[in-house]
């Protein structure tokens, strides 16, 4: 996949909404006055900000097509934020060493040079050392085992 | 001699068994993730924060400081050695450190290096003890005009010294500032952008934030790239410096010991900052600058004594003012305010173990170093040798542990996630996380203060211009501004951060 689109445009286009929805969040919240701000005031000033600075930056997008996102390697960061799902999924139900374990396994696969026996002794060993550290060295209530 | 008597104290808390231990352990660890590329003092710092609650907070803070005045010396050997920076601080000393090692002086390199951060790790640490009680006392009599407009100078700085798009980096520091007022509202008691996630409702957990932005987003951007071949040279021949040697660097490690000490305390500096202009300082005056690039030993003693000088300078507005210069220091105070110490003039006399404590640690870490670096080079060079496959999913793993290990929440992980996310994102877009992280941390302070200055002074604005010292504080960002809007000093910052690009 390759998206071939300017970087300014597209980080001017992310932070203007993120600026109105600040904006937009803020006003649930009382406005107040300048001699007494309420929770709303800093909020919405700093959203507009925010929200101005997305429109320069797209401004500057349209009138210049030099950077480009290149997309074509996506996979790789992917496969790390996977991983970290992976964790989360799995750490309550199956316990530590299985997530440790699973973390290593998949974000492995991000490498360029895979190669699973070698990825097998690094998570079994990692996720050893976290259980060391974490759940006798620190004392935490963590489950460890699964079931 | 109060002097003396605070650092003795100081040496008194650095000096117990658990002090030493951790001080040991951070050093050590920071030196490790400054030989290795492809990871700095920010994830490593943030991934340990979570255990630091089970620590003392003197210890927490010993340690980490640790790691990130460790990273300085260990981001030298692998400059040195294969010409890639360890740390982003040892970008300059690849020029001539690596011409010395491939005429076969590596060693000498590598020695002088270490004695130049020893030399500017004992002066700045002298320095701290010396300016911080100053600072401290003179903070004490701020009002809040003056907190909002030092902390105002503080941000300015940090988006002048980004890279690249200022506009960018301004649009950072606003949505760190917007992530930081996340929670309760101190004034009104409402709770705001807690989006209906209770781990929210407090405050946004420095240590997701920090995880996520450094530690994810940083494999993800470096997994996209392929690792490069490394060409190791191993020192080899004479390892000490010759007299030539030491008669050449000892003006550069005393100017870049000054230098640094001055960059380190400005808002927006530090060890990278330092490094670039000790270089760029130590080729002008040099009498045969054509040297530079083959192997000018001045070209490593200054800069590497600068980075460590500057590093460790920048504690000095974080433990006076409470407020961090860069985002490492934000960190620390992120790692305070875990311990429930709020960083600022009271911490000297509130808490004189910790403040004392860990000045005095600074010189027995930087001692450490020097032994851990100068007989045990050989170690590091080993893992050098560590392949990136085995290092990122490490870093991940621990990562995830140490976010779980806050609260048990799989909230918290799916945040760290979208963090990440969002933080990989951000890099591929060319905006820096750093000015973020800043904004975050000062952001409910920043809110705090200008509503009480506009309290104060029913709604007029002109309060900040008639207290005296904010009004300073505001003339001092306005030249910081103007500095950057004259084509003369814009075209040298240009220059500056194209030579660390290339």
């Amino acid at each position: 996949m390759k998206l071939r689109a300017p970087t300014d445009l597209i980080g001017g286009v992310l932070l203007f909404v993120f600026g109105v929805a600040v904006i937009i969040a803020s006003r649930r919240y009382e406005y107040g006055s300048l001699d007494a701000m309420g929770p709303g005031y800093f909020p919405t000033a700093l959203g507009t900000i925010i929200a101005v600075l997305g429109v320069v930056l797209i401004m500057r997008g349209v009138r210049h097509h030099t950077d480009i996102v290149n997309l074509k390697h996506v996979g790789r960061p992917l496969l790390i934020i996977g991983a970290f799902l992976a964790f989360a999924l799995l750490a309550e139900p199956a316990g530590l060493l299985v997530a440790a374990l699973a973390v290593v396994l998949i974000s492995s696969h991000a490498a360029h040079d895979f190669n699973w026996a070698q990825a097998l002794i690094l998570g079994g060993f990692l996720a050893a050392v976290c259980v060391a550290i974490f759940v006798y060295g620190l004392g935490l209530n963590l489950k460890v085992w699964p079931g | 001699m109060e002097l003396l008597a605070n650092l003795l104290y100081g040496f008194d808390v650095a000096l117990s068994p658990a002090n030493v231990l951790l001080c040991l352990a951070g050093v050590a660890l920071g030196t490790l993730i400054g030989v290795l590329p492809g990871i700095g003092p920010l994830p490593a710092m943030a991934m340990l924060l979570p255990m630091t609650f089970y620590m003392q907070p003197v210890t927490a803070v010993i340690m980490l400081s640790g790691i990130y005045y460790g990273a300085q010396y260990g981001g030298s050997i692998t400059a040195v050695l294969i010409n890639l920076p360890g740390e982003s601080s040892s970008v300059v000393t690849c020029i001539d450190g690596y011409a010395m090692a491939k005429q076969g002086r590596a060693g000498p390199a590598l020695a002088i290096a270490a004695i130049g951060s020893f030399f500017a790790g004992t002066v700045t640490t002298v320095l701290i003890a010396i300016f911080a009680p100053t600072l401290a006392k003179v903070a004490l009599t701020f009002g809040s005009p003056d907190y909002f407009s030092l902390m105002l100078m503080g941000l300015v700085g940090a988006v002048i010294l980004a890279h690249g798009s200022m506009v960018k980096a301004i649009a950072m520091v606003c949505v760190g500032l917007v992530l930081g007022l996340v929670g309760g509202d101190i004034h009104s008691g409402v709770v705001r952008f807690d989006l209906g996630i209770p781990e929210l409702s407090d405050r946004l957990s420095f240590v997701v934030l920090a995880i996520g932005l450094f530690g994810i987003a940083e494999v993800m951007a470096n997994v996209e790239v392929k690792e490069g071949s490394r060409s190791l040279i191993s020192p080899s021949g004479r390892f000490w410096p010759t007299a030539e040697d030491y008669r050449a660097s000892w003006r550069p490690i005393l100017r870049g010991t000054g230098l640094g000490s001055i960059l380190g305390v400005l808002p927006g500096g530090g060890a990278l900052l330092a490094s670039f202009a000790s270089y760029a300082l130590e080729k002008r005056i040099s009498k045969s600058p054509g040297r530079f690039g083959n192997g000018a030993i001045e070209g490593v003693a200054g800069p590497e004594s600068a980075n460590n000088a500057g590093a460790q300078a920048s504690f000095i507005p974080m433990l006076t003012l409470g407020i961090p210069p860069n985002a490492i220091m934000a960190l620390m105070v992120g790692a305070l305010t875990l311990h429930g110490i709020a960083p600022g003039p009271r911490v000297m006399s509130e808490q004189p173990g910790l403040f004392w404590g860990l000045i005095a640690s600074m010189w027995v870490g930087n001692l450490m170093l020097l032994v851990l670096n100068l007989p045990l080079v050989g170690l590091w060079i080993k893992l050098l040798k560590i392949p990136y496959r085995f290092l990122f999913p490490s870093i991940l793993v621990f990562c995830c542990v140490a976010v779980f290990s806050i609260g048990k929440s799989q909230n918290d992980l799916m945040l760290a996630a979208t963090f990440g996310l969002c933080g990989y994102l951000l890099v591929k877009l060319g905006f820096e996380l750093a000015p973020l992280i800043l904004g975050f941390v000062l952001g409910p302070l920043l809110e705090e203060n200008f509503r009480r200055s506009m309290l104060v002074s029913g709604g007029d604005l002109a309060i900040f211009v008639k207290h005296p010292v904010s009004l300073a504080m505001l003339i001092l960002t306005a030249l910081l501004v103007a500095t950057v809007v004259f084509p003369a000093v814009r075209k040298s910052r240009d220059e500056a951060f194209e030579s660390e690009d290339a």
